[in-house]
């Protein structure tokens, strides 16, 4: 369950502490060891340099010896071979063993500091000094001799590099890769070799030849080396220091870190009791106080999900119910306007509509009151129940409520008689037409009011349109009766008339004819009267019922409308 | 040659006497009739050539009696005319559509009248 936090933290750690400090202790060691070298080397040029000045005055000194021997040769017993030479070269005193050198070279010494020859593998120094009666004297010394380290110098390998070849002096064996080198070793020195480091140091000595001294570094490098070693065991034990404390730092964090994860784990395993146990005051101790708080909660609730899912699932039943019972509420009502509206008189309605909602709705009794239209005679009251279905437990309660509502003007329910009433005001605009009553043994439910006053509505409009429909049926009946009396009416008028008529101008014309007998002037002219008269009268008769010729004999239903617009066209 | 026979029914005696006068002057045999059973029987009785009807007759409507006639057989073929004054609307075709061969106004214009006689007794009808 480790998930590596503290390695990483640890490791980060190390990298971000060690790491520079190694930069830094590398860095410090490279240039001490390189200033340790150049000083080294400067050391080492400072010896050669010191050898070869020793040289010249070995040489100045063999010299004064030489001039000794040559002028008092038995006061002095030379070490070395002496010669003297003529003006020539060639030799008249020797002294010691030795060949001597061709005389040309000779020549030279007289006035050269001093010469270096290899003869016989080994390197002399030939010094030469000029008599006074003008011969020279010339001394052979060992190079060893001349080319001395002075005391209290580190070992340094000195030799001679003279035509192209170094030839040793003093001191060890050289390695070949040095010896390699030796002939061409610039002006400042070198240092050549990998393993084991050497310096080389060139100074010109007489004639073309060259004084190189080499010495091995690592003597030098010692103590730098264990400076660099010191150093280094001094970075390290400080990491270490540091890592061990760094770690410990670590820890504290990643303990509780830990102890979190682990808990966690746990708990989504499945354990739920888990807390985890973290004593601490900072954003540690805060976290770990949040986490046992929020897996509190979560047991909490898992443990009452289910109960609340149980719950919520009741409500959610419930209120499916509800809103069910709500549609089914709003389709029946629909259902009941739909039919109410088909009846056609107001009473049927009344009666009808009661039954139909007490049927679909499962009222224990529903009653409609109404208000009476026209002012009502003394005896008829104004408002009175037009329509009841069901068993009414208790009818002076339901009119009550009625009256209550009708009062009031507004919806509104009541016990009555273990059960329940409720009154809804039926209202068309600002007016009030009637009240419904419904007494049901089942409590009313919130929604229940809403519904039950869209039926009531309908109710209205369906009571409304009744009413309508009778007046209008009432209107038409009265002018269709109107109407059927007038045509009565002219119809007996026009026989009557027209028999009279028929009488008139019949006999009249029947006498004029003279079929009963002739006729005086007079006669004739009396009953041309009568005939004409009533000629006359047949024709105003004839053109008044041409008037009325439209209506008459018709039976077919008029609208009372139609009836009054043509009747104030005439 | 004896003219035709017709049966008069009227309840008007005023009327009565009128076209009673003027059809005998013409030369026809007039029976009257005061009301539809009256009709009814002396149409039985005298077998008229035609039959002159008034048709507000009391009693009984001058149409349904003209249904009632149709029904003797020994009447099939004789003519029906109907005396009316309503002269309107449907008036027409009721009248036709009863069983009535044909009508004539009241008033009854005593000049037109035989002429109209003559013309439903040689075969005319009105059609509806």
């Amino acid at each position: 369950m480790r998930g590596g936090l503290g390695r990483t933290l640890l490791t980060t750690f190390l990298v971000l502490t060690i790491g520079p400090l190694s930069l830094v202790s590398f860095y410090a060691i490279t240039r001490t060891r390189q200033e340790i070298e150049q000083l080294s080397l400067e050391n080492l040029q400072a010896v050669v340099l010191t050898v070869r000045s020793e040289a010249g005055r070995s040489v100045e000194r063999h010299r004064t010896l030489l001039l000794r021997w040559a002028l008092a040769p038995e006061d002095v017993s030379p070490r070395w071979s002496y010669w003297i030479v003529d003006e020539d070269g060639r030799p008249v005193v020797h002294t010691g063993g030795g060949e001597l050198l061709p005389p040309e070279d000779v020549r030279a010494l007289r006035w050269e500091e001093a010469r270096v020859v290899q003869q016989a593998g080994r390197l002399y120094v030939w010094i030469g000094v000029n008599l006074p009666d003008g011969r020279l004297a010339v001394a052979r010394v060992p190079a060893e001799e001349v080319f001395r380290l002075p005391a209290g110098v580190p070992p340094v390998a000195t030799s001679l590099v003279l035509g192209g070849r170094a030839v040793p002096l003093a001191g060890a064996e050289l390695p070949p890769e040095v010896v390699e080198v030796l002939p061409n070793v610039p002006v400042g020195g070198q240092i050549v070799g990998r393993q084991t480091p050497w310096m080389v140091v060139a100074v010109p000595a007489w004639n073309g030849t060259v004084l190189v001294g080499v010495q091995a570094l690592d003597g030098v490098l010692a103590t730098s080396d264990s400076l660099a070693g010191a150093l280094i065991a001094a970075t390290l034990a400080v990491a270490l220091l540091t890592t061990v404390a760094a770690a410990i730092m670590i820890r504290r964090i990643t303990r509780p870190v830990f102890e979190l994860t682990r808990t966690a784990v746990l708990i989504s395993q499945g354990d739920l009791d888990r807390r985890a146990s973290v004593d601490r005051t900072d954003e540690l101790g805060i976290l770990a106080f949040a986490f046992n708080t929020m897996a509190e909660r979560l047991q909490d609730l898992l443990e009452t999900l289910e109960q609340r899912v149980v719950e919520r699932t009741e409500q959610l039943a419930r209120a499916n119910k509800l809103l069910e019972r709500r549609a089914n509420s709003l389709e029946l009502s629909a259902e009941i306007g739909r039919e109410i509206g088909r009846l056609p008189s107001l009473q049927a309605v009344a009666e009808q509509a009661v039954e139909l909602i007490r049927e679909r709705f499962g009222f224990d009794s529903v009653h409609l009151w109404l208000f009476r239209r026209r002012a009502h005679n003394s005896g008829e009251p104004a408002f009175e129940e037009r329509g009841a279905a069901g068993e009414p437990g208790d009818p002076d309660g339901v009119a009550r409520l009625a009256r209550e509502c009708a009062d009031q003007g507004g919806a509104l329910w009541k016990p009555l008689n273990g059960k329940t009433g409720m009154a809804l005001p039926l209202r068309l605009g600002t007016q009030l037409i009637g009240v419904l009553v419904i007494v049901s043994s089942e409590p009313f439910v919130e929604g229940d009011l809403q519904t039950l006053q869209v039926l009531a509505d309908h109710l209205t409009v369906a009571v409304e349109n009744a009413r309508a429909v009778e007046m209008e049926r009432a209107a038409l009946e009265k002018l269709q009766q109107l109407e059927r009396r007038r045509s009565a009416f002219l119809g007996r008028m026009s026989h009557e008339l027209s028999t009279a008529l028929n009488s008139i101008i019949g006999f009249s014309t029947l006498l004029l004819k003279e079929i009963e007998g002739p006729l005086t002037e007079n006669q004739r002219s009396d009953l041309t009267y009568i005939n004409r008269n009533g000629q006359h009268l047949l024709t105003l008769l004839d053109s008044m019922l041409e008037l009325v010729d439209g209506h008459e004999g018709e039976e077919t239903p008029i609208s009372p409308s139609s009836l009054v617009q043509e009747h104030t066209e005439l | 040659m004896p003219k035709a026979t017709i049966l008069y029914i009227e309840d008007n005696l005023a009327n009565r006497e009128l076209v009673k006068r003027v059809l005998e002057v013409e030369g026809y045999h007039v029976v009257e009739a005061e009301d539809g059973p009256t009709g009814l029987r002396r149409a039985v009785e005298c077998r008229p050539d035609l039959i002159l009807m008034d048709i507000n007759l009391p009693e009984i409507d001058g149409l349904t009696l003209t249904a009632r006639l149709r029904q003797l057989d020994e009447l099939r073929d004789v003519p029906i005319v109907a005396l009316t004054a309503n002269v309107m609307k449907g008036d027409r075709e009721r009248t036709l559509a009863a069983g009535c061969d044909g009508y004539i106004r009241k008033p009854v214009d005593i000049d037109e009248l035989p002429v109209q006689i003559a013309r439903y007794l040689s075969g005319m009808r009105e059609h509806v």
